[in-house]
């Protein structure tokens, strides 16, 4: 606005132009505009300098290249929040570099080597962003709701009739492990999701003293929803005979399992589908669940042999491993066995033929 | 009156050279500033080769091998795909400033090298030596696996 004065003024001057003739107003005019821009380019060097900012910017524009860097090299599927402060930034992500502040005259970028699906995003103001990597592309979101959607399934026309609901490890397990110390089982969880799938569950109790024997017993353990017959069972079942068993379990041996949920697998396309819808239309419910991850039992921390585990039993298996619980500020997702039970039925009624 | 409005002229010309003095002085402030920032964050040498090469053994978008549900077999190469147009495709570095080369050895039928180079690669410039990644190759039939040796070459370039 200042700059502008001063141009109206001087062209307007007409005493100036007589006295100095007009080209040299010209000039004057062009001095002061450079002068301007010269002042303010100091002013906001000097900001970021003092600030830091700069550096700040030159190192979220490497970070973040690198990061999509990795992200590339991952063979698999992958997601991850990008925890950096990005408060107060602009930042782009053009198809071969990232650029903070691109508005800015002086703004930093750093390149990186771009894939086939060329990226474009703009983000502004955001605390954190997610970055996935679904096949081959790698989607930005600043909104966690749309990160969650982004786990893609291979469509697959699968036949479920018979679903064995798996609660569970033996009780000399549960005890003395992360949950035990606030009274949280498995089993009571699993319960919870089969009640809200549809079951009546009646329990007899069996007071031993020990807490984790309490309720052990079941008692109408079968129940019909949309077609399917659903059976709660104790772990290690045979599952021969059904057509998947799901067992659900909670991390609570695995610190890095928080806010995660993982769907492990055997090595079979078809469990593996399942798996994936299930986990997607659970990851849709807001029930603070960040990523998603489907992993083969081979190189999980499973060990196929370990007599703990159901899934040496047969391909058909789903182990369902929720964020673990270790104390009461994780206790809201022992809350959502109904959101778990609506994941579980919508993302069998994709799947199921 | 003549001579007082020829040294007003001249003043103003000063001013004008002074003006494009300092913003000379500005840019090479700020190229400085730039060169500052650039240096305090160092990049750890060889993450990036490590990067690339982790992206062409692994990235199911460039030569790994994938199965019928699309999954990716990392360090096997899949021959029917490790081609110059493919490499393009999924390795664009329009914009970065390293050059890669790729030479294949497959060691089936008789023995087939291709060399793949991004368009960027300096056949002059000097490199450093570096052992070559022993590979899994899927022939072109997609049927059985040989032995394979695959070199990956870097420069950077400007």
């Amino acid at each position: 606005m200042l700059i502008l004065i001063i141009l109206v003024m001087l062209i307007m001057n007409k005493k100036a132009e007589r006295h100095f003739g007009p080209r040299m107003v010209l000039m004057m005019t062009f001095g002061v505009v450079l002068g301007a821009l010269m002042i303010f380019f100091f002013i906001e060097m000097g900001r970021e300098y003092a600030t830091g900012e700069i550096y700040t910017n030159t190192f979220l524009a490497r970070d973040l290249a690198l990061t999509i860097d990795s992200m590339y090299a991952v063979p698999g599927n992958v997601m991850m929040t990008y925890k950096e402060d990005l408060n107060s930034k602009l930042f782009k992500i053009g198809e071969n570099y990232v650029k903070i502040d691109p508005d800015d005259p002086d703004s930093t970028q750093y390149a990186y080597v771009s894939d086939r699906e060329k990226l474009d995003y703009y983000f502004g103001d955001k605390e954190n962003i997610f970055i996935s990597k679904q096949g081959y592309d790698i989607i930005l979101s600043d909104g966690q709701e749309e990160f969650r959607n982004t786990l893609t399934c291979t469509p697959m026309s699968v036949e479920v009739s018979r679903v064995l609901l798996e609660y569970s490890r033996n009780l000399e397990a549960v005890i003395g492990r992360g949950t035990e110390t606030i009274n949280i089982r498995e089993f009571d969880f699993t319960r919870g999701v089969a009640q809200n799938l549809g079951g009546f569950i009646e329990m007899n109790i069996v007071n031993t003293g020990n807490i984790a024997l309490e309720g052990r017993s079941l008692a109408l353990k079968t129940f019909y929803v949309d077609g399917i017959n659903y059976r709660v069972e104790d772990y290690q079942q045979d599952v021969q005979g059904y057509d998947l068993a799901l067992s659900i379990h909670f991390g609570e041996e695995d610190d890095s399992l928080k806010n995660v949920a993982v769907a492990y697998v055997n090595d079979d396309a078809q469990t593996r589908s399942i798996a994936c819808h299930i986990l997607s239309e659970i990851m849709k419910k807001d029930i603070g669940l960040t990523n998603a991850v489907i992993k083969t039992v081979d190189g999980s921390r499973f060990d196929i042999s370990d007599s703990l585990f159901p899934l040496s039993l047969g391909d058909n298996v789903i182990l369902l491993e929720f964020g673990n619980i270790h104390a009461r500020s994780d206790m809201n997702l022992y809350f959502e066995q109904s959101n778990v039970a609506l994941g579980i039925k919508e993302g069998l009624n994709s799947v199921v033929s | 009156m003549n001579r007082k409005a020829q040294t007003t002229a001249e003043d103003a010309m000063g001013i004008v050279a002074l003006f494009f003095v300092l913003m000379l002085a500005a840019i090479i402030f700020v190229s400085l500033i730039g060169v500052d920032a650039g240096t305090k964050h160092v990049i750890r040498e060889g993450v990036e080769e490590t990067l690339f090469t982790q992206r062409v053994l692994s990235s199911p978008s460039c030569f790994t091998y994938r199965d019928n549900v699309n999954r990716a077999y990392p360090g096997i190469i899949d021959f029917t795909r490790f081609n110059q147009e493919n490499f393009d495709q999924c390795f664009d570095n329009t914009y970065n400033n390293y050059a890669i080369r790729l030479t294949l050895v497959a060691k089936f039928l008789e023995r087939q090298t291709i060399v793949l180079k991004t368009s960027n690669w300096q056949d002059y410039a000097i490199i450093e030596e570096k052992p070559p990644i022993n590979v899994l190759v899927k022939d072109d039939e997609g049927e059985h696996l040989f032995e394979g040796e695959l070199r990956i070459e870097f420069h950077k370039v400007g």
